[in-house]
């Protein structure tokens, strides 16, 4: 399962990063969201790859059994983080759509006023 | 001593999330209530101050579980240093704000909160006390930051904006990547805790735990904009508006912050980082970055490039002397880092003046009417002197604390380093460049064309502006004491001890229930995994 996880992460994180890089606005946001998901995956296997375990002790799940809660708890707020944060994108590339008039990040067109 | 480590982030909350709630304020309340803000978080940076101020560690629990488990709120002199400098710089903005009648504020309808949610974001990111809050703390500055950047609209704004934007969301991703790293093998992301799980590394997992640390100073150094990854900083600072830039003068501070807690770990990861000078990394981009920087100043086409340029400079000078690693080069690099703030900060403002004032606004090319104001010239030309580093003023001092600190770690360290003499050649010739740029622009702009027969049409927009300018000879003047307490601040920080013994002192109100353990994760499994 380890190599089936990372696997994945790497895959993620390599499609985000040609994404990203190819510099063309809905691009990018399409390669930030797979970089996000990549690192969340990651920081949720922080706490160990284990399967049918809780997070809460008690209730019939002794302390011996639980997965480690905190990085459960940290990647919920990473997504939140990165969901708000890619609607920002999102509205910031629709928004130089409509003042650049290109979809490229790199528009030049009223960039300079003078 | 709770209260007052609260209450610079909960008064700024509120008065932010008042200011969201009711949009339909009238600008007059909307300042009122964003000075309000500003005013408080420098008291209460002042009362912080005060508190550690003879070495103590003001520490408190939030949601009362126990230490290190629970999230703390921890001020030491660094943290109270910087937030009383946040505060100072808040209230200056505040102030010009609230007196100019200029629109700054007037085209978006949410700039205060925005602004309050800002200062959030600074004094959380400087009082938390472990990595998870520290990325937390950093993500609402930034989104607070990219609000504020866009005020105003323009297609350059928006430019500036996205770049800004795509970069720091990658440079967040590297944060979490690093911080996910260090949980998995040091098992606490606990800034006090980290110093002895670090040590305690088994061989297997050290490498992985140096990986995230490097990420970490990836991360960092992005927020501190250091070559290479510092091309967002010109094209944001200088669309900002003049208001926002004096604000932003802050937050590369951040990352300045950031990499010095990250400093004070390294000692005890020995064993995670090997011989990879993660220091002397930091060293080598700050001495680019004050290269690039002041290439930049000479080259600018106008004033406000060319200031942000100025900040590029200022941060590789001050990270050259943090980098340096000995406790006069941290102390050096923090005196220099308060006059930059505060100097940068006057000079955005002083600049939106001159700009105003000006036919061809603030672009450096000869304009028929010169800038009226008696007291335009003098300011520029003092925010000058203090910026390049010229005596009298702080940039001086703080330029020539910085390069003995360089040339004693030069002569001590055995760890490997750029070498003083090559830092002082690019620290002396980066000052010459400076002041090369900076006469070029005060000539162009005071001295070419016709004097205006008209006074100044907006003469109440200086005080803020001269006043953080004239933090400069202050900070001359009291450069006894205050190298004294730098000198402290850098001690305490080296040392790590007391934060560490801050922070396991701390127990809860209410005492944890013995059926109820703490969720304390199993670590020997957990270490064990792998």
């Amino acid at each position: 399962m380890a190599w089936l996880f990372a696997g994945s992460i790497g895959l993620l994180m390599g499609c985000g990063t040609y994404l990203v890089l190819r510099a063309r606005g809905f691009s990018v946001a399409l390669g930030l969201m797979l970089l996000t998901y990549a690192t969340n995956l990651f920081v949720l296997a922080a706490g160990g790859l284990k399967v049918g375990r809780a997070p809460v002790a008690g209730h019939g799940n002794p302390v011996e059994r639980m997965a480690d809660p905190l990085p459960q708890a940290l990647v919920l707020t990473a997504v939140v983080i990165g969901f708000a944060m890619t609607a920002l994108v999102l509205v910031l590339i629709l928004r130089a759509l409509s003042d650049l008039g290109s979809e490229r990040v790199d528009a030049q067109r009223g960039g300079e006023e003078q | 001593m709770s209260l007052l480590l609260i209450s610079p982030l909960a008064l700024p909350l509120g008065l932010g999330a008042l200011l969201i709630a009711r949009p339909g304020l009238p600008l007059d309340r909307q300042r009122r209530i964003g000075l309000t803000g500003s005013i408080a978080v420098l008291g209460a940076a002042l009362g912080l101050l005060a508190v550690t101020a003879d070495g103590r560690i003001a520490a408190t629990l939030i949601g009362d579980w126990p230490a290190p488990y629970g999230i703390v709120l921890i001020a030491d002199r660094l943290s109270a240093l910087l937030l009383t400098l946040t505060g100072t710089l808040a209230l200056a903005v505040s102030a010009h704000l609230w007196l100019s009648p200029s629109a700054a504020d007037r085209a978006g309808r949410h700039f205060h909160a925005l602004f309050q949610l800002q200062l959030f974001g600074l004094a959380g990111a400087f009082l938390t006390g472990d990595l998870f809050n520290l990325f937390v703390f950093f993500e609402v500055l930034l989104i607070a930051s990219y609000g504020l950047l866009v005020q105003g609209g323009g297609p350059a704004r928006t430019r500036a904006a996205l770049h800004y934007v795509v970069l720091n969301m990658i440079g967040s991703s590297l944060f979490l990547l690093g911080v996910a790293l260090i949980y998995a093998t040091a098992g606490t992301l606990s800034l006090a805790h980290l110093p002895d799980r670090l040590q305690a590394l088994q061989p297997a997992q050290a490498p992985l735990a140096g990986a995230g640390l490097l990420l970490l100073g990836g991360a960092f150094a992005l927020k501190a904009a250091l070559v290479p990854v510092h091309a967002w900083l010109v094209p944001a600072y200088s669309a900002a508006q003049a208001p926002v830039a004096a604000l932003f003068a802050i937050m590369t501070k951040v990352g300045v912050y950031a990499l010095l807690r990250l400093f004070a770990l390294l000692p005890a990861a020995g064993s995670a980082l090997g011989t990879l000078p993660l220091q002397a990394l930091i060293a080598i981009g700050a001495l680019l970055t004050l290269s690039v920087g002041a290439l930049g100043v000479v080259a600018a086409p106008d004033l406000r490039t060319m200031t942000a340029n100025l900040v590029l400079v200022s941060v590789g000078t001050l990270l050259a002397g943090i980098a340096a690693g000995t406790t006069q080069g941290i102390a050096a690099g923090l005196y220099y880092l308060i006059h930059t703030t505060l100097v940068t900060g006057g000079l955005f403002l002083l600049i939106e003046a001159i700009s105003w004032d000006r036919d061809r606004g603030p672009w450096l090319r000869p304009s028929p009417q010169p800038p009226a104001a008696a007291w335009l010239g003098p300011l520029f030309l003092g925010g000058s002197l203090a910026i390049a580093g010229l005596p009298p003023l702080s940039g001086f001092v703080g330029k020539a604390w910085i390069m003995d600190a360089l040339q004693s770690a030069g002569r001590v360290s055995a760890t490997p380093h750029p070498g003083w003499m090559l830092s002082w050649a690019l620290l002396l010739g980066s000052s010459l460049l400076v002041v090369v740029g900076l006469s070029r622009a005060g000539m162009v702009v005071f001295w070419q064309g016709a004097p205006a027969a008209a006074p100044s049409r907006r003469p109440s927009q200086l005080p803020p502006a001269a006043a953080l300018l004239a933090a400069s000879p202050l900070l001359v003047l009291l450069g006894g004491p205050l190298a004294q307490y730098l000198d402290a601040t850098a001690l305490q920080l080296r040392d790590g001890r007391a934060y560490v013994a801050a922070v396991t002192a701390l127990e809860p109100i209410e005492p944890t229930e013995s059926t109820a353990p703490a969720p304390t994760p199993d670590r020997a499994d957990h270490g064990g995994r792998q």
